[in-house]
């Protein structure tokens, strides 16, 4: 089936190498997100994988075969890009039926194949229609009809949902989730939005500087981060990193630790790894959905509103807003600060995460 | 005063009008006044004679044989630029090193100007010292050196060469704006769909060109028909008429003959063939492309 195997993948343009030799194991009938900030490399790596890019050294494997040199339509993938990619003078079931064509299969069974991708995507109405005559949404569908109709044993998503409006965004999110449990492929999936990666993968890559920063569920990106880019990256708003002190051991690997900026000090905060040995400056990083109700927690915090985002299911609290320190609390959109108002949150240290001055999780 | 609202959009396009028909419909209504009259050379006046000089161009066996070079020259001209304006194009339009400035020296033949491209052009056709014998004997393609302007049919040719290799360039950098707005996606879209070079051309490039090539083609057809200056300074219609075509028809006839009046009723009916192919033409490039 369609597992994917990158060994020593690298890739440089000229004297500037973008994606440093990358290992990457993906298995069959997985979703995999790529993700991370512009110009990580996720979409070079997936051009790599589709064949539009040759990588500058290692193999790439493909369902058990080595693709490496293979042309893109000799790998058994489809690819849905990010501007869908639509032949403008052709009609929908032309689009969907190219590939077929391309592959000499009889008019009668292409015919019949994007019946049924149209089916499945319900756009069975849309077929002799030009592109330029369709919706957003619907050029999408299309363009994943397209790759639907070429059975392919593995699905590329390059940024497909960037060009729809959110609420259209939400709708195909569910929908390739939708696809993905009825075609049982492998998809590999790239964004920079962390919100599609974590809804819609079994695991996520995460990626910076063409270097995998943490490969893993979304619930484990989230709940246990290698490092301060992962932990930042991952999660809504993003978590709150403040300079903190660690200044002297604990019981059971916890370490002492002292955040100015809360006017904590002896905070019991565990290690992942209590045998590491570390004093002096770290960061610690608390994410704004911790700060909980004052009579929870390990400790009290309090924080001065000074802007409060109102999102209606709930809220944010800021204090120092817009500054590049400030610190984000979610509060209860029952119990909204006033502005200037000092709230009360309880903090427990169990859900504190420190990271050394290299960025690495301790 | 304020004008009433049905007329203000007439009071914003009279000024154009009217200089439009100062230009164009005034010389052109002098032509045709012209063509009804019976003058010998520019500056005198003659008598009216209604049709008859109408009469004695479309007798003349000499306005037949031109109109039909004409018609060979634009269609051989039309088809040799836009072979040669879709290779360099599509070479054009390919990354390699030095591609940038390639793209900025093709528009050097079209920049040089008409009398130097003919002295280039007649050194290098001629048979004492020019290369293009020499060549072609090398290659083996010819045993004795060729007059190329001596006889009829090599003169013809010759020129449909030059003026092609001329106006190439211009249809080149037109069709490479046309070729720079096919979205590089659709090709990566087609490799993966298993379109090979020649599918990618016949099932993308080409049609998504099309409309552009409808424009060239029309474009073309109007330049190349007025072309005037290189037929008459490299053969002056000649040998033996072999390259009169109308537009040296009616210099021939208007300043060596001293028959002006002639002369623009043969003007006068070349600008009707062409305002006839111009109205067909934008007729047919105004319908959506799948109607064509």
């Amino acid at each position: 089936m369609g597992e994917v195997t990158l060994r020593g993948v690298r890739k440089s343009f000229g004297s500037t190498e973008v994606i440093p030799p990358l290992d990457l194991s993906i298995e069959p009938g997985e979703f995999v997100v790529f993700v991370g900030p512009s110009g990580c490399g996720k979409s070079t790596l997936l051009r790599m994988i589709a064949g539009l890019e040759s990588p500058s050294a290692g193999t790439i494997e493909i369902a058990g075969r080595d693709v490496t040199h293979a042309e893109p339509a000799d790998r058994g993938l489809a690819m849905v890009f990010q501007t869908y990619a639509l032949y403008p003078h052709m009609t929908v079931a032309q689009n969907m039926a190219f590939g077929l064509e391309m592959a000499k299969v009889p008019a009668a069974e292409r015919a019949e194949a994007v019946r049924k991708a149209a089916e499945i995507l319900q756009i069975t109405e849309l077929l002799d229609r030009k592109p330029r005559e369709l919706s957003g949404g619907q050029r999408q569908r299309v363009a994943i009809g397209r790759a639907i109709v070429r059975d392919p044993v593995l699905f590329l998503f390059d940024e497909p949902l960037s060009n729809l409006d959110a609420e259209l965004r939400v709708q195909m999110r569910l929908e390739i989730a939708r696809l993905h449990a009825g075609l049982a492929a492998t998809m590999i999936y790239v964004t920079h939005d962390q919100i599609e990666a974590m809804t819609m993968a079994d695991r996520i890559v995460v990626l910076r500087k063409g270097v995998i920063e943490q490969v893993g569920r979304p619930t484990e990106l989230y709940s246990d981060p290698d490092n301060i880019f992962v932990a930042g990256f991952i999660g809504s708003p993003r978590m709150n990193f403040l300079p903190a002190a660690i200044t002297g051991q604990g019981q059971e690997g916890h370490v002492l630790v002292d955040v100015p900026r809360l006017g904590l000090s002896g905070l019991p905060v565990p290690l992942r790894d209590p045998g590491v040995r570390q004093m002096g400056e770290v960061t610690l990083g608390l994410r704004p959905e911790d700060f909980g109700h004052p009579e929870t927690g390990d400790r009290t915090v309090e924080l001065t509103a000074e802007v409060v985002e109102n999102l209606g299911g709930t809220a944010y609290l800021y204090t120092d807003a817009g500054r590049d320190a400030a610190i984000v609390a979610e509060v209860p959109r029952r119990a909204l600060p006033s502005l200037g108002e000092t709230v009360s949150f309880g903090l427990r240290a169990a859900d504190c995460f420190l990271f050394g001055p290299d960025g690495k999780r301790l | 005063m304020k004008l009433p609202r049905t007329l203000l959009p007439y009071a914003f396009i009279g000024p154009a009008i009217l200089f439009l028909a100062a230009l164009l419909v005034w010389p052109l209504v002098q032509a045709v006044v012209l063509s009804l009259q019976d003058v010998r050379s520019v500056g005198t006046t003659g008598k009216w004679v209604g049709l008859d000089n109408y009469r004695e161009v479309l007798t003349d066996g000499t306005f037949w044989s031109s109109t039909w070079l004409s018609l060979v020259w634009v269609v051989t001209n039309a088809v040799l630029q836009t072979v040669l304006a879709l290779l360099a194009a599509l070479a054009l339009n390919q990354n390699f090193p030095g591609v940038r400035i390639a793209r900025t020296w093709i528009v050097l033949t079209w920049i040089i100007p008409t009398v130097v491209v003919v002295m280039i052009w007649r050194w290098l056709f001629s048979t004492s010292g020019g290369i293009v014998n020499p060549l072609l004997i090398q290659a083996g393609i010819i045993d004795r050196p060729v007059g190329f302007f001596a006889r009829p049919n090599t003169a013809f040719a010759t020129l449909v060469f030059i003026n092609s290799w001329r106006w190439f360039p211009f249809i080149t950098l037109m069709m490479l704006a046309g070729l720079t707005r096919i979205p590089g996606d659709l090709y990566e879209a087609a490799r993966i769909d298993g379109a090979g070079p020649w599918k990618r051309f016949s099932r993308i490039t080409w049609p998504l060109l099309a409309p552009t090539l409808g424009v060239l083609l029309v474009i073309g057809t109007l330049l190349s028909f007025n072309v005037f200056d290189i037929i008459w300074l490299m053969t002056s219609g000649g040998p033996a008429g072999g390259t009169r075509t109308l537009p040296v028809l009616i210099y021939e006839t208007a300043f060596k003959s001293y028959r002006m009046s002639e002369a623009a009723a043969v003007a006068v009916l070349a600008t009707l063939f062409l305002m006839g192919f111009a109205v067909v033409a934008t007729r047919w490039l105004a319908r959506p492309p799948e109607a064509r």
